[in-house]
Order: C-alpha cells, then structure tokens, then sequence
C-alpha cells in the first residue's frame, strides 16, 4: 500500500509522528512517503473552475507545489494529514493544499450517502484520515472529525472512524492507522 | 452601530458571497457605519477590531471555510488577544454568517463550516448570533434581481430577513438556519451539468475532455 503523509508544519512532535509512521509502514510493507506543507505559500485557490473546464483535472495556477500536492491526493492508497486543528478546521498550510486539490472532482453532481456531491474525477481515490497535533477542546474534536468524515463522503471513500490527537505516541498512531488501513 | 462586512470569498466583488453581504446590508438599513474587507487581500487588520459587528459571508469550500478567510479569522484572533492584553479593547462584538454551498441540499452541507465559524467565536468570546447556510448557492447571481417574494427565491429571502434581524435584536431563537432556493434536483442537476458543459464546450473542450483523468495511472 501507498501512504502519503502530509503534516502542517516541521516541528518536533510531527517528526516524531513522522519517525512512527515510518516504522508502522517498514513493518507492515508499506510505501511511505511524506511532506510539509508549510514552506512557500501556496497560492490560494481562486475558485476560477480553470480546473474544471480550461485544463480538467490540472490546476491552472503556476508556480508553485499545489498541482504537486493535488496528484498526491490520487495516486496514493491513504492518505494521512497531520496538524493542528484551529477552530476543528485544517491548519492552514493544510487547507490550502485541500484547497488546491479541486481538480480531483468532477464539475457534476451526483448524490452519494444520502447528499448532493461533485462526482469525484477518478474511480478510486484513496482513503483519508486527519491527526490532530497540539491542544484543542472536545468540541473542536468533533468538528474536525465531522470535517474529515465529510471530505470522505465528497471522495466516496469510506469514513474515518474515530478521532486521533497524536500525544507523543507512536503505537497509539500505528494503531490507529492499522484501523483507518482495515476499513 | 460600526459594522464589518467580510467577504470570505476568493471571487471579490464578483462573488455570491458580496451578492449576500449587499442583501444583508440593505435589510440592516443604512443607519449603521459599514466597512468592507476581502479576505483575499489580506490578514485582519488593526482597525478590525473597531467594529461592534462582523458579518461573514462565504462559499463553502471542501465542506469548511476558504483558506484566506482561515487566516483572517487566525489573525484577528491574534489581533484581539494583543489589544486585550494591552487593555485596548472595546465593547462586546457580535457576528453572524452566511455560508452558501453549490449543492442543493436545502443549505445542510454548511453545517460543518458555521461550526467552525461558532468556535471562533468560543475561542475569541466574540458573540455568536447564529449562521445561514445556503442551499444551491450559485443561483444566487442569477437571482439577483429577481424579487424576494419570488416564490423561488423566498425560503432564502426570508432566511436573510431573519438572520439579519438577529444582528439588531440578539440571537433569539439559537441556533442555524437552512435554505434553498425552490429548484427540484432532478431540474437543478440537469442544468448544471448543461451549463458546465456549455462553458466547456465554449474553451473547446468536449464531454469526454471535460472527464480527463490525468493521474489515472495508479
């Protein structure tokens, strides 16, 4: 299986979260792969649909990491996002890269779990499960969980289950991701 | 009143969300001082913090906020706690939200993001009056002239009337409220997908362009 994980920021309890991950994969037979989302900026999405309807399935927007960071949420078999959580939403080097990852719907709706969705552009897409880092209430939990579990439904793929917020341990994230792996 | 009109929206002035912020305006009257700022051009800034009241008004993007809005709620955050430990700070400030969705829905999808918006508000101890989320929000242009008591435009009209009272009145009842406009899916879905294909077809792309998987070798 191919994992990609996408973290917030290069700070110490991501690297470490990083080292975990790495291990869970070697152990498992995994290929990991891994990046940073902050750095440069990326630039934000302009809602222009180019993506859609000039160049389908690419983002119009040159110069920087987000076309990159958009074939990352396709070609992988889960990905696993890692950051703080403010307000219960995506941190924001996180979020822009979501942001930037338009192309991988369709312009059309369909329904799928009961509500109105674009129709997502590829066949399968892989899983996705988000870590929260840092403190945060269990309001903003349950926020970002939903969150998640909504982004799942927009990719038809199945839910996360249950939230994580990483504390430092690597067997409680290992076993986290075996879970979110079995679903 | 000093009021703030937020424009969480990457499209300007050529969004949904100003349409939304111009209605609000117009039923708050224009007996209040109203500045507006565009996320897109930047954090918050100091004279932020004056306004007694902040409206927002934004698309929904991946079921949550745009990112530039995010950051303009993150450094007013900043901002406030500065001035509050520098004693700077004034009265109690209240919001409201309007989020607005592509999908119809009845406006449910916005949930999730007035939540976000919510906790902004717990966190800052700004006073949360409540969010509108809005159904099959790209009708919103197209409706724009269109009278409020249109009986396919009403159920958002009369949203608007009532978000808006709460601006002036308080937050009575607590609590969201939902709203489409009265287009079946079944019709909102074909014309959907008519238009896209229209503004497709217009670049030069056709059907089968339009679904190009450029990553599909995995």
């Amino acid at each position: 299986m191919k994992v990609f994980f996408l973290y917030d920021e290069d700070e110490p309890d991501r690297r470490a979260a990083g080292s975990a991950l790495a291990a869970w994969a070697e152990k498992k037979g995994h290929e990991l792969e891994s990046a940073c989302a902050s750095g440069p900026m990326l630039k934000p999405c302009l809602g222009c649909f180019g993506c859609w309807l000039k160049t389908p399935g690419r983002c119009v927007i040159p110069g920087d990491r987000g076309a990159a960071l958009a074939e990352a949420f396709v070609r992988p078999d889960l990905v696993v996002l890692g950051g703080a959580t403010p307000y219960g939403c995506f941190a924001l080097p996180i979020k822009a890269a979501i942001e930037r990852s338009l192309p991988i719907q369709l312009p059309f709706f369909w329904r799928f779990r009961g509500q109105v969705h674009h129709v997502p552009r590829y066949e399968r897409l892989p899983r996705i499960v988000s870590a929260g880092f840092g403190e945060a209430s269990e309001a903003e939990d349950a926020i970002h969980l939903e969150l998640v579990r909504a982004m799942c439904d927009c990719r038809a793929v199945p839910r996360q289950k249950r939230s994580f917020r990483f504390r430092g341990d690597g067997e409680a994230l290992a076993s986290w991701l075996e879970e979110a792996a079995a679903s | 009143m000093r009021i703030l009109l937020v424009n969480g929206s990457p499209r300007r002035a050529a969004a949904n969300s100003r349409i939304f912020l111009d209605s609000l305006r117009a039923r708050l009257g224009e007996g209040h001082d109203y500045r507006l700022v565009e996320t897109m051009a930047g954090e918050a800034a100091i004279e932020d913090l004056d306004a007694d009241f902040l409206v927002l008004a934004f698309p929904l993007y991946n079921n949550c906020l745009h990112s530039r809005l995010l950051a303009w709620l993150l450094s007013y955050e900043t901002l406030l706690q500065s001035a509050r430990a520098s004693g700077k700070t004034r009265g109690k400030v209240g919001m409201i939200a309007v989020a607005n969705s592509g999908c119809p829905d009845g406006g449910v999808q916005n949930r999730i993001a007035l939540e976000i918006v919510a906790d902004f508000c717990e966190r800052t101890g700004v006073e949360w009056r409540g969010g509108l989320g809005v159904g099959s929000g790209e009708m919103t242009g197209l409706l724009k002239r269109a009278p409020e008591g249109m009986p396919l435009k009403r159920p958002v009209s009369r949203a608007l009337d009532e978000i808006a009272s709460r601006v002036v009145n308080g937050a009575a009842p607590p609590g969201e409220i939902f709203a489409a406009y009265l287009f079946p899916w079944p019709l909102f879905r074909f014309a959907a997908h008519a238009e896209w294909k229209r503004r497709a077809r217009a670049n030069g792309l056709g059907p089968r362009e339009l679904r190009a998987r450029p990553f599909a070798s995995r």
